[in-house]
């Protein structure tokens, strides 16, 4: 044996640093599949994340759908009341004096006619307020007992929009006021008019959950993203939009298709089951109908396809090798698409909302058409869909 | 041994599998005859070396490297610091309980045929005879004597105090040199 050093540390040391020692066996792909499963953390604390932005741009794209859908309100405005301002014309005052006000309030008969789509203009005898286009009142004092609702074109013309008549004896001055007052903008009826035909675009969120051959369900996934449209009538329109949606599935080994990860696994090792979260770019095509169009609502069905881009897969594999249970780890980005991955069909109510959004939910089922990822897997998704849209001007 | 060390760091942080590659096969028998010194198994050492590339492919985003010039050599110390850490959260997690069987012949690596060969079979008895030694004296052994810390950083590292890392190293030292006393005299009755 050679001699050994008198300091002790030092020898100790450099025996540590130069001893020779077996190459360990190469575990890369241990590793490498582990960091696999690590990633997501890192990646949101580190990498810039696209998926932020996004949705802070998506935010910030349903702020300003909202604040055009907000009525535009003067300060103390209330536009009911706001006719005990207005100075009546001498014609009406007349008739408004020998009213009863404190007859209790009913409901006026009213009588439709074709909405007039000439422009008036308007008699010395209408009275008009136009603050700001926040409301508007026409008295009609010509028609003989007939009060026009109209929406004011400009300061000499206005658009008759309605005819009332309210026989001095159905109903106090009060609500005489109330039925003549015409706010601008908020006629169901003339927005609906407009909103027969034409572009809309919008914001959607969803929730749902994914199953593969109706085997247990793991947890929801969620989808957000932008939607848009064209309505062709009162029934028709149709629907598109670009949604990245995550879902989350599990399926047993026997449905997990292992032609793309077989070279990649030892032979005798099987799939016992597999778990999954996978990131898409959907892009839907719909056809809605409604089935009920009422003024201000709606209820409707839609069916159509949606086509996948495939952006992450995380699979997590539970194996059998030679009668010993593991687990591996996988992620896969190879952007696979799906041209009409699936067969989609819904029902919703819609709701309007403001002046001129609307307000959609809509529980919806897609069906497989084709199977996705690495192991080809049948999902069918059942979920629920919040959309807000308004239409392009 | 790395071509540009400061691409494969660049790599690494931003998850290159390449860069993460290549940093793991220049790395892993630098890390594992580090940990073997304090992780008794080879098997288990492997697998304390695997933990600890995992940990800091996870966290190289932290790795500060301010000197470009020494890049290497930070590099290198802190992976070493990682693979350290891990060694003694293996141990801690067994409660620092002590084993035995020996250390089969087969982990070293003593192929070597010239005048070095002594040298590398005295290394060989130096390194199991660290790790003989009770496990709280062998981190504290290793961490003082060849890893170059200081009493206070072990005893922050170990939470413990100073005056027991002072204690622990001098019972070290003092079984080595029982250890190396032995073995001078078993060589000499063999002459």
């Amino acid at each position: 044996m050679p001699h050994i050093a008198p300091d002790m540390d030092d020898l100790f040391r450099k025996a540590a640093e130069n001893y020779s020692l077996k190459r360990g066996a190469n575990r890369w792909e241990e590793i490498a599949s582990k960091l696999d499963a690590h990633q997501q953390p890192f990646e949101q604390g580190r990498k810039p994340n696209h998926k932020k932005y996004l949705v802070v741009l998506l935010f910030l794209f349903a702020f300003l759908l909202l604040v055009d859908i907000i009525p535009y309100t003067d300060g103390n405005e209330d536009p009911v009341h706001q006719i005990s301002k207005f100075e009546r014309p001498a014609e009406l005052k007349s008739t408004i004096s020998n009213a009863n006000n404190d007859q209790p309030r009913q409901e006026p008969a009213t009588f439709r006619f074709d909405i007039n789509d000439k422009v008036n203009l308007i008699p010395r005898s209408l009275r008009i307020d136009n603050k700001k286009g926040s409301a508007y009142v026409v008295n009609n004092i010509e028609a003989e007992d007939k009060y026009l609702k109209a929406r004011v074109v400009n300061e000499k013309a206005f658009l008759i929009v309605e005819q009332l008549q309210s026989p001095a004896s159905d109903i106090d001055i009060k609500n005489r006021r109330a039925i003549e007052l015409q706010p601008l903008n908020t006629d169901s009826k003339q927005r609906n008019k407009n909103a027969r035909h034409g572009f809309y675009y919008g914001l959607m969120v969803g929730a749902g959950f994914t199953n593969i051959k109706s085997q247990e369900i793991t947890r929801a996934g969620f989808e957000y993203g932008i939607v848009g449209g064209y309505r062709f009538g009162e029934k028709i329109s149709v629907e598109t939009g670009a949604l990245l949606s995550k879902k989350y599935y599990q399926t047993s080994g026997e449905y997990f298709s292992m032609k793309a990860i077989s070279s990649s696994m030892p032979t005798d090792m099987k799939i016992m089951d597999v778990k999954s979260s996978t990131d898409f770019l959907q892009i839907p095509i719909h056809v809605r109908y409604d089935l009920k169009n009422r003024n201000d609502h709606r209820f409707f069905t839609s069916a159509g396809f949606s086509s996948y881009i495939l952006f992450k897969e995380s699979n997590s594999y539970h194996t059998m090798h030679n009668g010993n249970e593991g687990m591996r780890y996988s992620t896969y980005k190879n952007r696979d698409s799906y041209f009409a991955g699936s067969f989609d069909i819904s029902i919703g109510y819609e709701k309007d909302i403001g002046n001129t959004a609307t307000f959609k939910i809509e529980p919806y089922l897609q069906l497989p058409l084709k199977g996705v990822g690495v192991g080809e897997l049948q999902l069918k998704t059942a979920g629920l869909r919040l959309v807000l849209t308004r239409p392009l001007k | 041994m790395l071509k540009n060390i400061s691409e494969i760091i660049e790599g690494c942080v931003n998850r290159d599998p390449k860069c993460q590659r290549t940093f793991y096969d220049s790395y892993r028998h630098f890390a594992l005859k580090i940990v073997f010194r304090y992780i008794y198994r080879y098997e288990k050492a492997e697998d304390v070396v695997t933990d600890g590339f995992i940990k800091a492919f996870d966290h190289f985003h932290q790795f500060k490297k301010d000197d470009e010039e020494n890049l290497e050599k930070i590099l290198a110390g802190w992976i070493k610091r990682i693979m350290i850490n891990c060694a003694i959260d293996e141990l801690r997690k067994n409660n620092m309980m002590p084993e035995i069987g020996g250390i089969p012949d087969e982990v070293w690596d003593i192929t070597d045929r010239s005048d070095n060969a002594d040298q590398l079979l005295l290394y060989k008895d130096l390194v199991t005879q660290i790790k003989e030694l009770p496990p709280n004296y062998r981190i504290v052994f290793n961490l003082y004597v060849v890893d170059g810390y200081t009493h206070s950083q072990i005893a922050d590292l170990l939470n413990i105090s100073v005056s027991t890392s002072r204690s622990s190293l001098s019972r070290a030292k003092a079984i080595l040199q029982t250890l190396l006393k032995n073995t001078e005299q078993k060589e000499l009755c063999r002459i």
